[in-house]
């Protein structure tokens, strides 16, 4: 009678000599790699450890991209490209050029203007808060930050930073500076030519995601129910913006006032419904809302800055728009009396936030 | 026994706070109560809980701690926040002919304040984390 052979498994639970010591060697090697993986890891908080301290509790935690995970040394590096002027073709534009920050990173015109002079068709964008657009520029189908930073870099029609054509002749600049390359080491660990276009579009958008504005008038009322910095008239004019007559919030809704959002565990529902006439163009075009935190700053309004005023606005709206072929159906006019008129103006003022307006931790790092 | 006095003395001030206190802690303890009947829907239990803390809050003439929790409760749970507002408000009707014991300005400026805090929380209630349909 043949003896039975024990089975394939009982090497694995029952380990002995040579075996035994392959097993607890491959055993300590992943262990070690493990250790590894969590010490690299391990710098690199998450969306939630990152802005847990700078967060008040009612505001959600900004999605991050899985692919470019936040540190403060990438938000530091993105700070001081996001005011270098040598991120131009000309060396003469930075970001904060047209993004200033007293202005809620808009640059006060009508049309934002390039580093050679050129005109843009559009008005500049504020940067508040952009942490939680789910689409980017005006009317762009662009769906990340990342995405949105390579537009006025390479823009040639008209010319934004002028970068395009001169990227070797940029990166130059930065690669043989000792100290730069040392800030793209440390935000960039464990590359090795971390000097890149890829990681200045990263690094940007890194900074531009702590741009977050939360200590309005408005949310101090709101959520801390400190009504001190809320005039009658602005108290008023929250309900004014509210009502289902005016409707004011069915686009700038959310907890940023602005077109659809999108946070931690959120996705947009349909992407293309992102954008609306409201009836501003001699043609039809379409539009995302943006966001009325910090508006009594960013004048002039609208996508082409046609509109000076903040009460302006409210009568363009009140009118229904200048234009009705392919206006939204949400721009359909509304009643509105002079005084009510002055308390929607008060509450979108109370919207305005001056700790963002001021903070150093956003401010140019190049001025002395 | 000259030893015991003091510390008779002593037994006894620590005793009259301790009953100073009492319904301070009642008051806490109908207001959690009443949080924890709404993590299990059990939401008529939930406001009966809240009259009592209100009751409670309003006989130490500590009505703000009650506005306190709301307003913990209007960040983190608007679901909470809401059902203690329905508590405040059915309070405030309750006792609007005898102001609860309470110095009439008092409960006055209460009444104003649940008022107040109502119409804000139906006017911005998509004003949380969700985002609206865009059509």
């Amino acid at each position: 009678m043949r003896s039975r052979s024990p089975p394939s498994t009982w090497c694995i639970t029952h380990p002995t000599g040579s075996s035994a010591l392959k097993i607890w060697l491959a055993a300590a090697g992943l262990f070690l790699c493990s250790l590894a993986a969590i010490s690299v890891t391990a710098q690199e908080p998450t969306a939630s450890e990152y802005f847990s301290s700078r967060l008040p509790p009612w505001f959600p935690v900004p999605k991050i991209p899985v692919d470019n995970p936040i540190s403060d040394a990438k938000v530091e590096l993105g700070r001081r490209l996001f005011y270098d002027e040598r991120l131009s073709g000309n060396g003469t534009y930075s970001c904060g050029s047209c993004h200033q920050q007293a202005l809620a990173f808009t640059d006060g015109l009508a049309h934002a203007i390039g580093s050679t002079g050129e005109s843009h068709a559009r008005s500049t964008m504020s940067l508040a808060n952009v942490a939680y657009n789910a689409s980017f520029g005006w009317n762009d189908r662009r769906w990340s930050l990342e995405a949105q930073i390579e537009v006025p870099m390479q823009n040639q029609q008209p010319i934004e930073m002028g970068f395009k054509g001169r990227e070797t002749e940029v990166l130059a600049r930065f690669a043989t500076s000792s100290r730069d390359v040392e800030r793209f080491r440390a935000a960039f660990p464990g590359e090795e030519s971390p000097v890149s276009l890829p990681n200045m579009v990263k690094a940007i958008a890194s900074f531009e995601r702590v741009l977050v504005s939360t200590d309005s008038p408005f949310d101090r009322y709101l959520f801390a129910d400190d009504g001190r910095g809320m005039s009658p008239a602005a108290r008023r004019g929250v309900t004014l913006f509210f009502s289902d007559r005016l409707r004011c919030s069915e686009c700038h809704g959310s907890i940023n006032f602005s077109g659809p959002t999108l946070f931690a565990g959120t996705m947009p529902s349909d992407p293309d419904a992102f954008f609306h006439d409201t009836g501003v163009a001699t043609h039809p075009a379409q539009f995302r809302a943006p966001t009325l935190r910090n508006i009594a700053v960013t004048a002039p309004y609208m996508h082409d800055g046609s509109i000076t005023t903040l009460s302006g606005v409210v009568e363009h709206y009140a009118r229904g728009g200048r234009t009705r072929e392919g206006r939204s159906d949400r721009v359909a006019g509304f009643a509105i009396s002079p005084s009510q008129i002055e308390d929607l103006v008060a509450f979108l003022q109370s919207l305005t936030d001056e700790t963002f307006l001021t903070n150093p931790a956003f401010s140019n790092p190049h001025i002395k | 026994m000259s030893r015991l006095i003091p510390t008779s003395a002593a037994l006894l001030l620590l005793a009259v706070a301790v009953a100073a206190q009492a319904p301070a802690a009642a008051a806490n303890d109908a207001m959690n109560s009443g949080v924890t009947r709404l993590e299990r829907a059990e939401y008529a239990a939930a406001l009966k809980d809240f009259d009592t803390a209100l009751d409670a809050y309003a006989a130490e003439q500590r009505l703000d701690h009650a506005q306190h929790e709301y307003m913990r409760m209007f960040v983190g749970n608007r679901h909470h926040a809401n059902a203690l507002m329905k508590a405040m408000k059915a309070w405030v009707l309750k006792h609007r002919t005898g102001t609860a014991g309470l110095p009439r300005a008092a409960f006055a400026a209460f009444d104003a304040w649940v008022q107040e805090r109502d119409a804000l929380a139906i006017a911005t209630v998509n004003l949380v984390h969700n985002s609206p349909d865009w059509k």
